[in-house]
């Protein structure tokens, strides 16, 4: 299964990893440090799930949930943000986000999101 | 390794800390206040005085007059948090919280504490969380200053190593946006990064 | 538990600050000892009621909005101190001291029990402390205001030390002090060095005895502002005394100073005064070399104003 992780923060993307390989441990993964680095992953590599930052350099997750959406209107997509306000949860799910969750992701938060995804 | 060699992994840590615990102060704000905030990315840097002050000269400009609040916070780890807006925004701010349309100087002083309370008390104690410490909170006070010569004399000769973590936060609707500072110095940086250490121990493992 | 309790109650009364239990809709839950004291609200009169049938005056908005805070958060808020009193209004006691007549407070909310939705208010009077903020203030303003007076008063003193009251030229004083300098900064150079003029108004005595002082006066003050106005700016003019005034003329050789003394002779030759007519001078001139002192520099011009009165007056020598 082939997972595309996309956050400017290295230790974040390491800690997510950590966290997924616990229930998935042949994950293959791919990590990008902006949106713009994660929708030519997403592109090339058609990943079955994409974990997605929302605060990046270059272009954001926003832009980037827009542009992988419009590719693949398929796409299962969990942003995983700091901003928890009701209404960036409700732009990214409009923008066709599977699922949001809040930062920082931990074993249980994982399993929850996890359980809601096809495989 | 001495106190103020952060790594890129200390720093990518602090900021990746700081960004949740911004996401925790714009939710409190929406929460408590009614107002929706954006965050921008956090700017983090170990530095002294002097790049302090060229850091601030280059973010705040200097044709304006500030509120200026400061609010000191102790405990295993400890500094100073700073919350910068201009008076029109202070205005704003004001003019949203006591509903009044002209408000008085007691109203806006008295709003910009509210913020900053809400602020630091929903950043630092975030942070500070995840970094498994709790701090106090002291009495901020708010200063009306004039251009962005924010850092007094006497803080200078006190200031030698300095954290600087900075952000913006912008709420739209309101038109009220402003400047946070998170200072830090001396033997708190070593506690600092030792806390951090601890942390990437924890991911590493 | 009851030792505890009454403990607590001891405590509670005997803190040194006004201190209240207080839930999300005002209402007073405890009122200690100090408060009952400063404002005259006894705490059995005031439990149980809201805070708002005393003291209605209070923005309960804002009061409200800062308990949420400190019981969402669980951390202390705080009222800003630093100008008005935007809490309940305390009466001071203080007899001595008349610049506050309520306590300006500095207030702290911090959450107490937060299933009851109950925080704690702790008031402390800072009222001393912002007298002496205000009081400093005062002084501040008054040691500014004194200072200006004294850098007036100053500059006027300094003005008359150094002017000669009668042409307002430099005086004396003030041509040795320019002298001293210009000889302890000067790097000697044949080209470019310094001089000095001295003149003296030809048979001046002749004109006191003739026309009386007061138009010796005017002629005094005639040639003075007749100098002032044909030297070079940056060159000094100072009158010597009685009829003798020096000029100290800067980036000169020989040719050139003596040309500012001719100009100088002509211009006075020309001037025309009322009530007397036409008066002429004579000139001395020296320029500096490597050695001189103030006291050779001035040898060597009264030794040419000597000459030029020698050879004829209203001439100019150089030596």
């Amino acid at each position: 299964m082939k997972v595309l992780v996309v956050d400017d923060s290295k230790l974040a993307r390491l800690s997510l990893i950590k966290t997924l390989k616990e229930y998935e441990p042949s994950a293959e993964i791919f990590e990008a440090e902006n949106g713009a680095i994660g929708v030519e992953f997403f592109k090339a590599e058609h990943p079955r799930v994409v974990f997605l930052d929302l605060t990046m350099p270059v272009m954001d997750g926003y832009e980037a949930l827009k542009l992988m959406i419009e590719i693949d209107p398929k796409a299962q997509v969990v942003v995983v943000s700091a901003d928890i306000q009701t209404q960036a949860q409700a732009r990214v799910l409009s923008l066709g986000a599977k699922l949001m969750v809040p930062k920082p992701i931990n074993s249980e938060k994982m399993l929850a999101v996890l359980q809601q995804l096809v495989f | 390794m001495q106190a103020s060699e952060f790594s890129d992994d200390h720093l990518d840590i602090l900021k990746e800390l700081m960004n949740i615990a911004m996401g925790n102060a714009t939710a409190s704000i929406a929460d408590l206040l009614q107002a929706f905030g954006t965050m921008h990315i956090p700017y983090i840097s170990v530095s002294d005085l002097n790049g302090l002050k060229s850091f601030i000269e280059e973010t705040i400009p200097n044709d304006r007059q500030y509120y200026v609040t400061k609010q000191l916070f102790g405990g295993m780890f400890g500094g100073e948090f700073i919350f910068v807006m201009t008076d029109e925004s202070a205005v704003n701010l004001g003019n949203y919280l006591y509903d009044i349309s002209k408000p008085e100087r007691a109203d806006i002083l008295d709003a910009v504490v509210e913020l900053t309370n809400i602020l630091s008390a929903t950043i630092v104690s975030r942070l500070t969380e995840e970094l498994n410490t709790k701090v106090q909170f002291f009495v901020p006070s708010t200063e009306l200053v004039e251009g962005n010569n924010l850092i007094g004399l006497a803080e200078i000769l006190d200031y030698h190593k300095i954290i600087i973590v900075s952000t913006q936060m912008v709420f739209q609707t309101q038109n009220i946006s402003g400047y946070i500072f998170i200072l830090t110095k001396g033997e708190m940086i070593e506690r600092l990064r030792h806390l951090i250490d601890q942390k990437l121990e924890e991911l590493y493992a | 538990m009851s030792e505890n309790l009454e403990y607590c109650t001891i405590v509670f009364d005997s803190l040194e600050n006004g201190t209240l239990i207080i839930d999300e809709n005002c209402i007073v839950w405890a009122w200690n000892k100090w408060l009952e004291i400063n404002t005259g609200i006894s705490s059995e009169s005031i439990i149980g009621k809201s805070l708002e049938l005393f003291y209605p005056e209070i923005n309960y908005r804002g009061f409200q909005r800062k308990i949420r805070t400190t019981l969402r958060l669980s951390t202390p808020t705080f009222y800003d101190a630093s100008l008005s009193n935007r809490f309940i209004t305390i009466p001071r006691n203080k007899i001595s001291t008349s610049l506050l007549t309520t306590m300006q407070l500095q207030v702290t909310i911090s959450p107490y029990i937060a299933e009851m939705q109950r925080v704690m208010v702790s008031i402390h009077d800072i009222s001393d402390l912002h007298e002496l903020k205000m009081t400093l203030q005062q002084k501040m303003a008054e040691i500014v205001h004194l200072n200006t007076i004294l850098t007036k008063d100053r500059k006027r003193i300094e003005i008359l030390s150094i002017t000669d009251p009668l042409t307002k030229l430099y005086n004396r004083q003030k041509l040795n002090d320019v002298l001293e300098m210009m000889l302890l900064r000067r790097h000697w150079n044949e080209e470019n060095s310094f001089g000095m003029i001295i003149t003296d108004v030809d048979y001046f005595k002749k004109v006191n005895d003739t026309y009386g002082h007061q138009v010796g006066d005017k002629v005094l003050i005639a040639v003075a502002n007749i100098l002032s106005q044909t030297i070079r700016t940056g060159d000094i003019l100072a009158r010597w005394g009685g009829e003798e005034f020096v000029v100290l003329v800067s980036d000169v050789d020989k040719e050139k100073i003596c040309f500012v003394a001719e100009k100088l002779r002509t211009a006075i030759e020309q001037m025309n005064i009322p009530d007397m007519g036409t008066i002429t001078a004579s000139f001395g001139v020296s320029l500096f070399v490597e050695g001189d002192t103030d006291e050779t520099l001035m040898y060597r011009s009264d030794l040419a104003l000597y000459r030029a009165k020698k050879n004829g007056r209203n001439r100019v020598e150089f030596s």
